[in-house]
């Protein structure tokens, strides 16, 4: 979650202006299922907040990567094939730079 | 401007033989006065006969055909056999009106800058407007001006445009110069959308005309889902190009999250910043993936993030694949790290290859063992603390069962510095973070209890079908590969022709006696007892590993001290030893699954029966197990499923010296099933799958083999 004030309300925001698209658009069951996901969201940041798993199955949950196998993979009409390396306008080294440093400070490994 | 323009006009085709009579008909009734009016038909790969037809009934229509099912490759190969001043791109599930053409010229002649101009289009049933351009209708969703309107003097002037349509849009050729090939990675939709903005980036403007008029069966052959799918998954690559700064903002937004397809998310995603990188310089890069940084975790959490971070450096090419390997009885010399170190020497040639382990042990340990140089190969140690608190030299699963934690989770946390992790061992409470990952099982010996995570793997790996058969039954997963163990015994000096009267078996001597060799013995014992003249001058060779105090071994002295003919067996023998019984061999015997209930007491798979096989043994193999899958009963050999059977299959070889030979010819063929070459191959292949899930990219199916004419 954002941990600035401007951040939650550009959060809510996005929300908010989603709910009312799918619900303008008549989309009433893409709007319960996101519904859903967003009360499971919450409630996993309240429950990391205060300490406490009410699923302790692993330290590592997360929505997306704990299900993330175990799903039906979503709708996609593509295959995929290996292509040629891409030639990049970045400075190569910079963005491994910046990407090194971006790794190294995730905090996951702490909580192992 | 000379007398005569020439126009190509190109539509591509897939699987659209039934709408495309009307398109080229209407298409040659158009006014072509000073037109020269080349067609140019280009089609994706399909099967309906298009081509054919086409060729058949218009032969003044050009074909070519796309190598792959890639709309904007066919408009980039278009554009290259174009022969005109102008080129046209069109929609074939639609008719064209007579001044089709004209309308679009009209707008050309007004003004040098204009780079391309739309048409106005109907739906098929004339009444409501299709399309007069394309606008944003906010978060980098683009929609066709007028859709669904009815006729309205609106519509009737022509007027510039900041996107056009794709559907039916006239190109001035030397717009197509300045900008370049359409982008290919956007397969289909939406590139029109980045072309538009492309040609804006160079000056040129784009145009609307309405007195070009197309009628449009919309989404005549294409599915509503597959539009959905592209316009939101090349969304991000637009905005990746065009609008990098807005990338992070614009994942709330996405279909994609929206509908909680956070599969298709993180992947779009991935493949919209490699976009970024080839397009913007790195202070842009950077800025964004510090947003990225920031605002990702909202959607995928942080370990996923991670994931995704780590996941770019390799799709970028910044750094080679890693693999990690985690064996967790690593320290021991048995047959499970013997396939997996194969598997390793084989990664190590292009992977930065990493084992894991709980215990210390060197690799070069490795090459002493098994004579498998992993000396590319890196190796890390990370103790499990719940194992260290009760004194546990080796990490066993089974006794994880009431605890509130996973234990395993340390090493959990380990698999994300990697792009593939391979669970060596079977370590079944072990969830995988790597982007992608393989579970090697050598059989389901634990049931599903509690943190079961085999399910979370990518590829599950077995070494028979038998293993597989339980995996199934087990734990009711499928499994997605079949690698038998590599076996090289070969042997230039065997000979079927050269075969003493030896029979074979080679076996550990297990404490518990589930390798059978009492019996093995009792049997051979029983067949001289009865059965002088057939087994003279014959031997039974047993050979096997023991431990020091290994009771079994008291007990097969004791039933040989009262067996009859010639029996010896062999502890402990060198490399070089059972290689020359092999040779000398005619028959191997192979006993442990015999009336054993429990499936984990069958051999899994039965390497030394390969062994034999590849030195032209006849094998003799009880009917269980990987045993059934290696010898084809009759054939390269026989399959025993009671010790009376046993005896007499053998003394139907022991018999037949002839027989015995074409049995070992068929036996040695059947063995390079097993061997080392087979295992690479089939094991590149996984590979191959592993790459393609890691740095794949997008095509359609529908792909044909063949080069463009």
């Amino acid at each position: 979650m954002p941990s600035s004030g401007t951040g939650k309300l550009q959060y809510l925001k996005d929300r908010s202006t989603n709910a009312l698209l799918l619900l303008r658009q008549g989309r009433f069951r893409v709007f319960v299922d996101m519904f859903k996901m967003e009360a499971d969201l919450q409630l996993s940041v309240l429950r990391q907040r205060i300490g406490h798993r009410v699923n302790s199955h692993s330290k590592l949950d997360s929505e997306y990567i704990d299900r993330r196998k175990l799903r039906p993979p979503s709708y996609k009409p593509t295959a995929t094939k290996l292509a040629a390396d891409i030639t990049m306008q970045a400075d190569p080294e910079e963005v491994k730079a910046e990407l090194s440093s971006i790794l190294s400070s995730f905090n996951v490994k702490k909580r192992g | 401007m000379p007398d005569t323009l020439r126009i190509t006009v190109l539509t591509v085709t897939f699987n659209a033989m039934a709408l495309l009579e009307a398109f080229l008909q209407s298409l040659l009734a158009t006014d072509q006065q000073g037109i020269a009016l080349d067609i140019l038909v280009i089609d994706n790969g399909s099967t309906d006969g298009t081509v054919d037809w086409v060729k058949a009934n218009y032969p003044q229509a050009r074909v070519l055909e796309n190598d792959e099912n890639n709309y904007t490759k066919a408009v980039n190969l278009g554009i290259a056999n174009s022969v005109g001043e102008y080129f046209v791109i069109t929609n074939n599930d639609a008719t064209v009106h007579r001044d089709w053409l004209q309308g679009f010229l009209d707008a050309m002649r007004s003004d040098e800058t204009i780079g391309a101009v739309q048409s106005k289009l109907y739906f098929f049933e004339k009444t409501k407007i299709n399309s007069v351009g394309v606008e944003e209708i906010g978060n980098f969703y683009f929609a066709d001006i007028g859709f669904d309107a009815e006729e309205s003097s609106q519509y009737a002037t022509p007027c510039e445009r900041e996107y056009v349509t794709g559907g039916s849009v006239m190109f001035r050729r030397s717009c197509l110069e300045d900008v370049g090939a359409w982008d290919e990675d956007f397969i289909m939709y939406m590139e029109d959308v980045d072309y538009s903005a492309r040609c804006r980036q160079r000056g040129w403007k784009l145009w609307y005309s309405p007195s070009s008029i197309l009628y449009h069966h919309y989404h005549g052959n294409t599915s509503h889902t597959l539009c959905e799918y592209f316009c939101t998954r090349n969304r991000f690559l637009f905005i990746a190009k065009h609008f990098p700064l807005e990338l992070a903002n614009s994942i709330s937004t996405s279909h994609f999250y929206q509908k909680g397809e956070i599969d298709n998310l993180y992947r779009s995603l991935l493949h919209a910043v490699q976009k970024m990188c080839a397009h913007h310089d790195a202070d842009t890069v950077k800025r964004v993936l510090r947003q990225l940084k920031e605002r990702l975790p909202e959607f995928l959490g942080d370990v996923a993030t991670h994931m995704f971070f780590s996941h770019l450096e390799v799709l970028l090419g910044l750094r080679k694949i890693r693999v990690g390997i985690y064996d967790h009885a690593g320290h021991f010399a048995g047959g499970g790290q013997r396939y997996v170190a194969e598997m390793a020497s084989i990664m190590q040639e292009r992977y930065d290859v990493g084992y894991i382990f709980n215990n210390s042990v060197e690799l070069s340990e490795y090459k002493e063992w098994f004579d498998i140089d992993l000396s590319r190969c890196s190796k890390k140690i990370i103790k499990i603390p719940f194992f260290e608190e009760r004194n546990r030299y080796t990490a066993d699963e089974g006794m994880v069962l009431g605890e509130r934690t996973n234990p395993f989770d340390i090493i959990s946390l380990d698999t994300l510095n990697y792009d593939i992790f391979v669970n060596a061992n079977m370590l079944g409470k072990l969830n995988p973070l790597s982007p992608v990952s393989i579970f090697v099982c050598h059989f389901p010996d634990q049931e599903k209890t509690r943190f079961f995570q085999v399910d979370k793997y990518d590829h599950l790996v077995i070494n028979s079908d038998y293993t597989g058969d339980w995996v199934n039954r087990r734990w009711n997963l499928e499994p997605t590969a079949k690698l038998y163990p590599p076996v090289n015994m070969y042997n230039p000096l065997s000979n079927p022709a050269d075969k003493e009267k030896l029979i074979l078996s080679v076996a550990r001597f297990e404490i518990s006696g589930s390798k059978k060799q009492i019996e093995m013995i009792k049997t051979f014992s029983e067949m001289c007892r009865r059965y002088p003249d057939e087994t003279r001058g014959w031997k039974l060779l047993l050979v096997g590993g023991s431990t020091p105090g290994n009771t079994y071994i008291d007990e097969v002295e004791e039933v040989l001290s009262g067996a009859h003919g010639e029996i010896e067996y062999k502890i402990n023998a060198a490399v070089s030893e059972i290689k020359d019984y092999y040779r000398r061999a005619s028959i191997f015997w192979h006993a442990c699954g015999l009336d054993e209930e429990r499936p984990e007491r069958v051999e899994h798979f039965g390497m030394t029966t390969v062994e034999a096989m590849q030195n032209y043994c006849v094998p003799i193999v009880i009917d269980g197990g990987g045993q059934k899958e290696i010898v084809e009963h009759g054939d390269s050999g026989f399959r025993f499923s009671t010790l009376n059977e046993l005896m007499a299959f053998s003394l139907t070889v022991m018999g037949d010296r002839a027989q015995c030979c074409r049995m070992a010819e068929r036996a040695y063929k059947r063995s390079h099933l097993f061997s080392h070459s087979v295992f690479k191959e089939h094991l590149e292949t996984l590979l191959a799958e592993a790459e393609l899930q890691l740095l794949g990219h997008d095509i359609l199916p529908g792909a044909k083999p063949t080069v463009a004419a």
